[in-house]
């Protein structure tokens, strides 16, 4: 059986990252197939509940919208503005929340309950304060806004690297996992 | 929770001096049963009258005694520069406000409920506020071409439609 | 008015032992336990009209004796501070008991100085749960987080507690 939380901090990865060459193409990891990813790592996480359909159909809902903004970017017809974007940024921060919930199911009264736990706490913290403080940015002077957008970036970014060590350490958990029953 | 755990706790619950002493016990009932009940304060008009008219004669002892008249007009009137000041610095304290109070949530580790709802919903309205008045600012203040490079910057930065408009 | 002064009566009489339990392994002083315990039911009698869901009460009592418990210990902290230093003596009965009832008392003794090495959330946490028995949601209820805080933090706070009895499992 694949492993779901590679999947998870690969779908992550793809959405936090935008890369472009030489800042004339698009992004070369599209948000969209992060989102794709995120549907197939929350098919693949070992639950059974509701929560797990309702959070596949929103990552895939929100992989239609990417996919729009997206091309509506590469079109170069900005018909959706920078709005769009941060619509789904913080639509982003309310799909993570789903995750986490289903996250925390997963590992009710086990082993990474305390990990899961602590991990929701700070990442959802970090990212939407991240967000807030962009969106407060906006109507702020040019020099002060630089350093709030920063200081966003710089929270998002560190929400980031929290998942990434906590999708590490649930990957770890499914190979043991996989071991056990593969013994028994 | 292991055996040691349980022994360990069943130990404390057997404290001897556990039980309350019957005298105090007996003493707070007493205490209780005696009433000192706190009725409510009860709000009524004349308690929402006093204020404003307290204020008034204040202000009119200051007129008298002062001999300066308040000239409300001229006070209500801020420069421009005094409006911007206070609306930076409201957007401020809303920004630390509603920072203070996702970090409370999640401090507290709530998971669902009216919290995790509220927070949600201001941090939304938080950008849509930011939104439209950064459209607001962006159509009251048409903006003329220069070279400055901190200019573009603030172009790139702007959230346009009317741009799309005009195509 | 007298149906309030008999609802009241009958708070005490079911909680207070309850109340008295709390703040009696919370500070580890039968004096302080009692100025909790009266301060709790003043604080109830003056807010219980106040309370919608009446079938929360013994939640809402038992944090009322909590937010005290914690506001009145800190106060003592200077005075218990300087009492312990002069007067250096456990709170054990006098009476001359057998040796196995001796050696119990200091088993106690030693659980409950280890439980006031804690702070104030994971004793809270441990006496609500291991000592007094009551449910993750009624511990959630009375610290207000939410219960898989409760859990989380629970299963630290015994991990602090064995290593500083000495057994870290």
């Amino acid at each position: 059986m694949k492993n779901p939380y590679d999947y998870l901090i690969g779908g992550f990865s793809f959405i936090y990252v935008d890369m472009s060459l030489y800042g004339e193409t698009p992004d070369i990891l599209p948000d969209f197939i992060g989102y794709a990813f995120f549907v197939y790592g929350l098919y693949l996480l070992p639950v059974v509940h509701n929560l797990k359909l309702w959070s596949e159909i929103f990552a895939f809902i929100l992989m239609v919208m990417s996919f729009l903004v997206e091309l509506d970017q590469w079109l170069g017809s900005m018909l959706l503005g920078q709005v769009s974007e941060q619509f789904i940024q913080f639509l982003l921060i309310v799909f993570m929340y789903c995750v986490f919930q289903l996250l925390l199911h997963v590992h009710e009264q086990k082993q990474l309950e305390i990990k899961t736990f602590e991990t929701y706490q700070k990442f959802m913290a970090l990212m939407l304060c991240g967000f807030v403080i962009q969106a407060f940015a906006m109507n702020v002077g040019a020099s002060l806004r630089e350093n709030m957008l920063f200081i966003g970036a710089m929270l998002q970014l560190m929400a980031y690297i929290l998942f990434s060590i906590y999708c590490r350490a649930g990957s770890k958990y499914f190979k043991e996992m996989k071991k056990v029953h593969s013994l028994q | 929770m292991g055996d040691f755990d349980n022994e360990l706790f069943d130990v404390l619950k057997e404290r001897p001096d556990k039980e309350p002493d019957k005298v105090f016990s007996n003493q707070m009932r007493q205490q209780l049963q005696k009433g000192q009940i706190v009725k409510r304060k009860r709000v009524s008009v004349a308690t929402i009258l006093t204020i404003p008219v307290t204020m008034a004669v204040l202000a009119f002892l200051i007129m008298i005694c002062t001999g300066q008249t308040l000239d409300i007009k001229s006070a209500a009137q801020l420069s421009i520069t005094q409006e911007k000041s206070l609306v930076f610095t409201g957007s401020l304290c809303i920004l630390i406000a509603l920072l203070t109070f996702i970090i409370f949530v999640f401090s507290k580790g709530y998971t669902k409920g009216w919290f995790i709802f509220l927070m949600f919903s201001l941090s939304f309205l938080a950008w849509v506020m930011n939104t439209v008045h950064a459209e607001n600012q962006h159509l009251e203040e048409p903006t003329v071409p220069t070279n400055s490079k901190s200019f573009d910057h603030d172009q790139d930065q702007s959230l346009s439609l009317s741009d799309k408009e005009g195509r | 008015m007298l149906e309030e002064k008999s609802q009241i009566e009958q708070l005490y009489d079911a909680y207070h032992r309850d109340v008295y339990h709390f703040a009696l392994y919370y500070t580890n002083s039968k004096q302080e336990a009692e100025d909790i315990t009266q301060e709790t039911f003043l604080k109830v009698l003056k807010q219980l009209r106040q309370l919608k869901d009446r079938n929360k009460i013994k939640t809402w009592i038992l944090s009322i004796a909590r937010n005290t418990a914690v506001d009145i210990h800190r106060k003592q902290k200077i005075k218990r501070l300087l009492t312990e230093k002069l007067n250096r003596q456990p709170l054990i009965s006098n009476i001359q008991e057998p040796p196995e009832i001796i050696e119990k008392n200091e088993q106690w003794y030693t659980v409950q100085e280890a439980l006031m090495t804690l702070k104030s959330h994971d004793r809270t946490i441990i006496i609500c749960r291991m000592l007094k028995d009551y449910t993750i949601q009624e511990t959630a209820a009375i610290l207000g987080i939410s219960e898989v805080k409760v859990r989380v933090d629970f299963h630290r706070a015994m991990a602090r507690l064995r290593k500083t009895v000495g057994r870290d499992d």
